[in-house]
């Protein structure tokens, strides 16, 4: 496939708020279609973020990536949707996936798919306006419950971050998009396929109804060595929890232990130098703007829909970004990968 | 800082973005000190509503009034309130209260106080940096858990909202300020002043009464209109004022009436000097009497909450250029 794709950036709020207006106009400018804020514990609320980027564009959709269903209600989520949707014209989407780290919170997670199904149903529910009530095993509202508040669109668009084929599943009966975080792997899309096509055939709806979304850290630069060195040591601490669900690479248990070793012990960088090149690649989009663009080609001809190139970009944040605008996406759109229009 | 008292606005996320930005402005314009969003459920979560008042506006102090423990989780609140602390520079604040309606979530809220408790010790530790963890009986955080960003302030103004003694007093060892949401009435400064009196330390919570606020020239259609507004929480509100003496048949009445949804009806059962205290109404001249009266009882802030006039644009036309410079000048 090599048009009606779609360029997106990742990245959690660490900023001061005030710096967010730019950047999205920047991206928007560069050509990114969509961006998306990660939801990770203890970082900047997506919704609040995306607030933020809302007002300085007019086209780039705007995702929470992703709500655990964990920390808010979803009632909550559904109120922060309805609003970011209003702001920005229709053009936000809402991401959720079961959530890490959790027990830092104490928090028992165990019915995490009944805890996503819940949340999905219950936003949706509320958007288009039902007073039906809902039922959940860990979530309800009562018949008659409605916003009090304008919804522009009844319907927002739905993104399911997995690796999981239970959840993959639910994703193909439910979602627009399926996101696989952490990956960059072309021969992981027709795993995710296959575990959607479940769900999709399931509940009746045209096999490929779900796009594929794979999202990794991304180091662009000039030096590809430099890059792949930056992105071992950003990788390093999720490479070790991620690495254990592609099922179509065969990790060395005792590397994942030499780095488990390292990591407790704070050791980013040392610990992402074990990891090999070819798996590197796997993992993460990293090198000069040349290497990225073709690994990412190798993905969108896997059946992709978007590519989210995640923070840090680059060496630093605004030239990783300047590259990927000025040099990936370019040499991607000269290839034929265009696109799509919304 | 917050001024000797303050004189706010308060109102439910039921709007759209541009409005919020048009009545912002317009207030912060007109002088007053504070906006509070309310966070009851099925409005607009307050965060985003603030975040919109936030980029228009650059003195007035935004506040979130209030999260209820139950919907999120401490660290949401906490991330929350650091953003749009960072965002408006310093002029965020955040409440809390027990939260109503939440058998509608099929919640269990058998321990507000614990839940409210757990919520102030781990947002405060979040926004302060302090990372030795916290385990309380509802919510915790393993030690070293943080914020991913630096908050503008180390501590965010609280307040709580609550009529209850035991409520109060929680709020006498946390809060900046204790609310009674719905109430008028000066003659309840004294007595919410009281509550946490014996239990303050030298950091003494201020008092801030908050009520449905009709402004217009003419007084009974505003009375009228007030009536309506205040009738269907009437009867919870009514029996927590130790104050006055209701005929509890009356309270009957209002709350049947508004069960089967006639609310002007059971308003009109409302007579004038009962109103007065669950409302500010009339015309410019009497709300601001009425308002000044509250603070000569020594309360901090005033608010005045939604729908403030006949319609809400007119109210707040009013309230900006009548009633507020009256208050000043009575003060």
């Amino acid at each position: 496939m090599s048009a009606g794709i779609e360029f997106g950036v990742g990245f959690g709020g660490t900023l001061p708020p005030s710096d967010y207006a730019e950047l999205a106009a920047r991206l928007e400018e560069l050509g990114f279609g969509v961006v998306t804020v990660f939801g990770d514990l203890m970082m900047q609320p997506p919704a609040l973020v995306l607030a933020s980027m809302a007002g300085a564009t007019d086209r780039i959709k705007l995702g929470v990536g992703c709500y655990t269903p964990w920390t808010l209600h979803p009632v909550e989520i559904a109120g922060q949707l309805a609003y970011l949707d209003h702001l920005s014209g229709g053009r936000a989407f809402m991401g959720i996936v079961r959530g890490a780290w959790l027990d830092q919170l104490f928090l028992d997670t165990s019915r995490s798919l009944a805890a996503v199904t819940d949340t999905v149903a219950i936003v949706q529910m509320l958007l288009a306006g039902s007073t039906d009530g809902y039922e959940g095993q860990v979530y309800s509202v009562a018949p008659g419950t409605t916003p009090m508040y304008p919804v522009l669109r009844p319907r927002i668009p739905l993104m399911v971050g997995t690796w999981s084929p239970r959840l993959a599943e639910f994703a193909g009966a439910h979602a627009d998009q399926i996101q696989v975080g952490g990956c960059a792997n072309p021969a992981m899309a027709p795993v995710v396929k296959e575990f959607v096509a479940v769900g999709e055939q399931a509940a009746e709806r045209t096999p490929g109804s779900v796009d594929i979304v794979l999202t990794a850290v991304t180091v662009v630069d000039d030096d590809g060595d430099a890059a792949r060195a930056r992105a071992r040591t950003e990788v390093a601490l999720p490479f070790q929890v991620i690495a254990g669900f592609d099922r179509t690479l065969d990790v060395d248990p005792e590397l994942l232990d030499k780095m488990a070793a390292l990591l407790r012990s704070h050791e980013y960088e040392q610990a992402g130098r074990l990891i090999p090149d070819d798996l590197l690649d796997k993992f993460t989009f990293a090198g000069t703007p040349e290497e990225v663009a073709s690994q990412a080609a190798a993905v969108y001809d896997a059946g992709v829909r978007r590519i989210e190139f995640d923070s840090p970009f680059g060496l630093t944040p605004a030239r990783g970004v300047e590259l990927l605008g000025t040099r990936v996406l370019p040499l991607l759109r000269g290839a034929g990968y265009q696109p799509r229009i919304s | 800082m917050i001024a000797d008292h303050e004189v706010g606005i308060g109102l439910a996320g039921s709007l759209h973005p541009q409005e919020y930005r048009d009545i912002a402005q317009r207030a912060e314009h007109a002088g007053f000190d504070a906006i509070t969003v309310f966070g009851d459920l099925m409005f607009t979560p307050p965060a985003m509503v603030l975040h919109t008042m936030a980029c228009v506006t650059k003195a007035v102090r935004l506040g979130v009034a209030a999260y209820s423990p139950w919907t999120q989780h401490p660290v949401e609140i906490a991330s929350q309130i650091g953003y749009l602390d960072r965002l408006s520079h310093g002029r965020a604040f955040y409440g809390l209260v027990r939260g109503a309606w939440m058998e509608r979530l099929a919640i269990n809220q058998d321990r507000p106080l614990t839940a409210i408790k757990d919520t102030v010790a781990i947002v405060s530790a979040l926004l302060a940096g302090d990372e030795s963890g916290y385990r309380g009986d509802m919510f915790g955080i393993q030690a070293g858990t943080r914020l991913s960003f630096e908050p503008f302030r180390s501590r965010v103004p609280l307040l709580i909202g609550s009529w209850s003694p035991r409520l109060a007093r929680i709020a006498a060892q946390l809060a900046d300020e204790l609310q009674a949401g719905g109430c008028a009435n000066p003659a309840m400064v004294a007595v919410l002043d009281d509550m946490v009196g014996r239990d303050a330390g030298t950091r003494k919570p201020g008092i801030c009464l908050n009520a449905v606020a009709v402004v217009d020239q003419e007084r009974d259609a505003a009375r009228a209109a007030a009536r309506t507004a205040v009738a269907p929480y009437f009867d919870v509100v009514a029996g927590l004022d130790p104050t006055i003496d209701i005929d509890p048949e009356l309270l009957t009445k209002v709350h049947e009436l508004c069960a089967a949804g006639a609310f002007e009806e059971g308003g009109r059962l409302i007579p004038d000097d009962v109103l007065r205290r669950f409302a500010f109404c009339g015309t410019p001249a009497d709300v601001a009497e009425h308002a000044a009266a509250v603070l000569d009882a020594g309360a901090r802030r005033v608010e005045f909450d939604t729908p403030f006039g006949l319609t809400p644009a007119r109210g707040i036309e009013l309230l900006c250029d009548e009633v507020l410079g009256r208050i000043r000048a009575a003060m």
